[in-house]
């Protein structure tokens, strides 16, 4: 029975939440109201577990270190009073440095020096003319897509390097249409379990 | 007034450079005990981001509140109403999450009827914005849209196995597509959005950039 | 003064959308079954977990919600089942507050108990963890520093599975898989595992996603699911059909509709007179 009648609100709240795209109504008020305090309260519901798990049980393990956890998570809400706001700027100052030294770290091997590494492609193939001509043009593309910014060397203002930079741009507007198509389809897919979930599920006329 | 700056100003982006430093030495550095220490270090990380996500209830029932005594006074009762249910709804599902637990039976027949059903059709009826912006919008005015459009379309129909099954042509333009033009695109992308998370990083460590201690007098 | 729209670019929004949401449950109700060409990057994801060996771990960050479900959720189940059939073992976390509680869904479909599988000695799941980049580093170098229960509140000090995780949990891992709606998400584990321990990795971004994780491939990622449709396609490969090849079908159909208004409202626009628009 509790089944049934779940299935029935969701079927009635999917059908309101898209009725938003034809018209903003009460009824998809009331859903996107539902939906931003339940997604809230259940982020808070996870964070509270994820406190319990890798703070509290510590503690009670005896490991006491974790009550600086603890405070210093306690210390955030300091942020709500005008007269002790500065004290919330500890905790973040930790979560900055933390994040931003665990990132970068990692930034400079993956997001540069293996990216460069993999870009030193052999570019002509003895016997494959096809894969030769693709790598020439791949190099080429990656080449003036990388001087599209370059905004501040002398050298990449002139016409010739202008006209080079423009290829790249080209290149990257293919890139961006793949990303558009890609776009479309990931929204499709998620439409299509709703579609599959009111047309299996709830009215059971496919299977 | 120079003391008070200092330990609320100075000593936090002091805090930030220190264990900056202390994290990306463990890249370099194999020691156990810095191993250890920056382990532990990314565990209180943990435990304080998942205080810091509490934020947005509080900030929801300060709004909302709000919301709820502006909207009464104005006799604009349907406006309250919807505050109302949305701070019940976040009140309720925090004290069964909790209290009882999220395993069980209650919480994931609120999960499963509510949650997942909203979250999933919020996200997908964007597809109808989409493509409402795809066919009003979207004009082929310039060669940098033409051949958006061009690669676009083509990768759409790649998408389609209605397509693909009379039109395998259209599966190896696909991969000379993504495996060629859009990675090669991106990685030079990739190389500048590395180089700039790299900068800014750097400019954090030194306390070039404080935004993230908040806008105050000091 | 503008020109007056052609009728081509003038048809009822609301009319698109009923096309739109007929077409797709059309194709639901009566569906074409065509065969789906599977792209060399899902099978290099499916190469990657079939040349692992038998009791290998493979970490899973099952971070998705239940908006993005439809996509990820048979990539879930379908590289699960294949681990099973090639008897790796499988520890999972979730990088979204969703996800821990979407996998009995999945779960459902996987039965992994019909498989012989026991939990806590050949899988282990241990819930939502917050913070970010630092909680995966955590994760890769000292798995039992970050979780000492699993998603149940048990301990883990009586899993052998948990147990076999100990410092340095890098060494440890055969393979990261990673599902995200998030590219921040797939690039914080690229950095933390592939980078740092050069540990394999197969990810499973959405869609729109992938060409943000593209340049990775396969330098530091071996393996790439493009979001839903990937899902289809390694269903197809491994002989593992599930929920994503069915609707594969609706994706097809979906599609055609939106690329024939683009068509015809790009066509309406080239034929309308031009001037003073």
């Amino acid at each position: 029975m509790a089944d049934v009648i779940g299935t029935w609100i969701a079927a009635l709240l999917t059908i309101a939440i898209t009725s938003l795209a034809w018209k903003d109504q009460p009824a998809s008020k009331m859903a996107n109201h539902i939906y931003i305090g339940v997604v809230t309260a259940n982020s808070i519901a996870q964070a509270w577990a994820n406190i319990m798990n890798v703070g509290i049980n510590k503690i009670i393990a005896g490991d006491f270190l974790y009550i600086i956890a603890i405070l210093l998570g306690l210390l955030t809400y300091t942020r709500y009073s005008k007269a002790s706001f500065w004290v919330y700027r500890y905790p973040i100052a930790l979560v900055m440095g933390i994040g931003v030294g665990t990132s970068m770290r990692g930034l400079v091997g993956g997001s540069f020096l293996d990216q460069i590494r993999d870009s030193f492609f052999q570019l002509a193939v003895p016997g494959d003319a096809m894969t030769s001509v693709n790598n020439i043009i791949f190099f080429v593309i990656l080449l003036s897509s990388l001087s599209y910014f370059l905004f501040t060397v002398r050298a990449f203002r002139s016409e010739t390097a202008i006209k080079f930079s423009t290829l790249g741009r080209y290149a990257m507007m293919g890139a961006f249409g793949y990303s558009f198509a890609n776009t479309i389809a990931t929204r499709i897919n998620q439409y299509a379990g709703r579609i599959a979930f009111l047309l299996i599920d709830w009215l059971h006329i496919a299977s | 007034m120079s003391s008070s700056r200092t330990y609320k100003r100075q000593i936090p982006l002091a805090l930030t450079f220190i264990v900056g430093i202390i994290v990306s030495l463990d890249w370099f550095i194999k020691w156990d005990p810095l191993q250890t220490f920056t382990t532990t270090l990314m565990n209180f990380q943990i435990v304080m981001v998942a205080f810091m996500m509490g934020f947005a209830g509080v900030n929801l029932v300060y709004l909302h509140s709000r919301r709820i005594q502006r909207n009464m006074s104005e006799n604009k009762l349907f406006d309250a109403l919807l505050s109302v249910v949305l701070l019940a709804c976040l009140f309720i599902w925090v004290a069964v999450g909790i209290g009882m637990g999220m395993n069980s039976d209650t919480y994931k027949w609120l999960f499963n009827t509510f949650n997942q059903s909203l979250s999933a059709t919020a996200y997908a009826a964007t597809l109808f914005y989409l493509a409402s912006a795809t066919y009003r919008v979207l004009r082929i005015r310039s060669t940098e849209t033409g051949i958006l459009l061009l690669v676009g379309a083509i990768t759409i129909c790649a998408n389609i196995p209605l397509f693909t099954a009379y039109f395998p042509i259209l599966g190896t333009i696909l991969v000379w597509i993504s495996d060629g033009l859009v990675k090669y695109s991106y990685r030079a992308i990739t190389i500048g959005v590395g180089l700039g998370g790299i900068l800014m990083g750097v400019r954090t460590l030194l306390a070039m950039e404080t935004g993230y201690l908040g806008a105050t007098e000091e | 003064m503008a020109t007056k729209k052609h009728f081509l670019e003038n048809i009822p929004i609301g009319l698109y959308f009923l096309i739109i949401i007929g077409a797709m449950c059309y194709i639901q109700l009566y569906p074409l079954g065509l065969p789906i060409p599977v792209t060399e990057m899902t099978k290099a994801t499916y190469r990657t977990v079939e040349n692992l060996n038998e009791g290998d771990i493979i970490l899973v960050d099952q971070g998705y919600g239940a908006g993005t479900i439809a996509s990820h959720e048979p990539g879930f189940v379908v590289v699960f089942k294949h681990a099973m059939r090639k008897g790796l073992k499988l520890v999972i976390l979730s990088t979204s507050v969703e996800g821990p509680l979407l996998l009995d869904s999945a779960l459902a479909k996987i039965r992994p108990e019909s498989r012989g599988y026991e939990y806590g000695r050949d899988w282990l799941h241990v819930g939502y963890v917050a913070g970010g980049e630092p909680a995966y580093a955590a994760i890769v170098q000292d798995f039992a520093s970050t979780f000492t229960v699993d998603y149940e509140g048990t301990s883990l000090s009586g899993m052998p599975l948990a147990q076999e995780l100990i410092a340095p949990t890098y060494e440890k891992i055969a393979l990261v898989y990673v599902q995200s709606a998030g590219g921040d998400v797939c690039e914080g584990w690229i950095r933390q595992s592939a980078v740092r321990y050069d540990i394999p990795m197969i990810q499973q971004p959405l869609e729109m996603m992938v060409p943000t994780i593209l340049p990775y491939f396969p330098v530091n990622c071996q393996g790439i699911l493009n979001g839903g449709i990937g899902a289809a396609e390694y269903e197809s490969f491994s002989g593992l059909p599930g929920e994503a090849v069915k609707l594969s079908d609706m994706l097809s159909m979906g599609g055609l509709v939106v690329l024939i208004f683009l068509i015809l409202g790009n066509i309406g626009w080239f034929i309308r007179p031009k001037g003073g628009d």
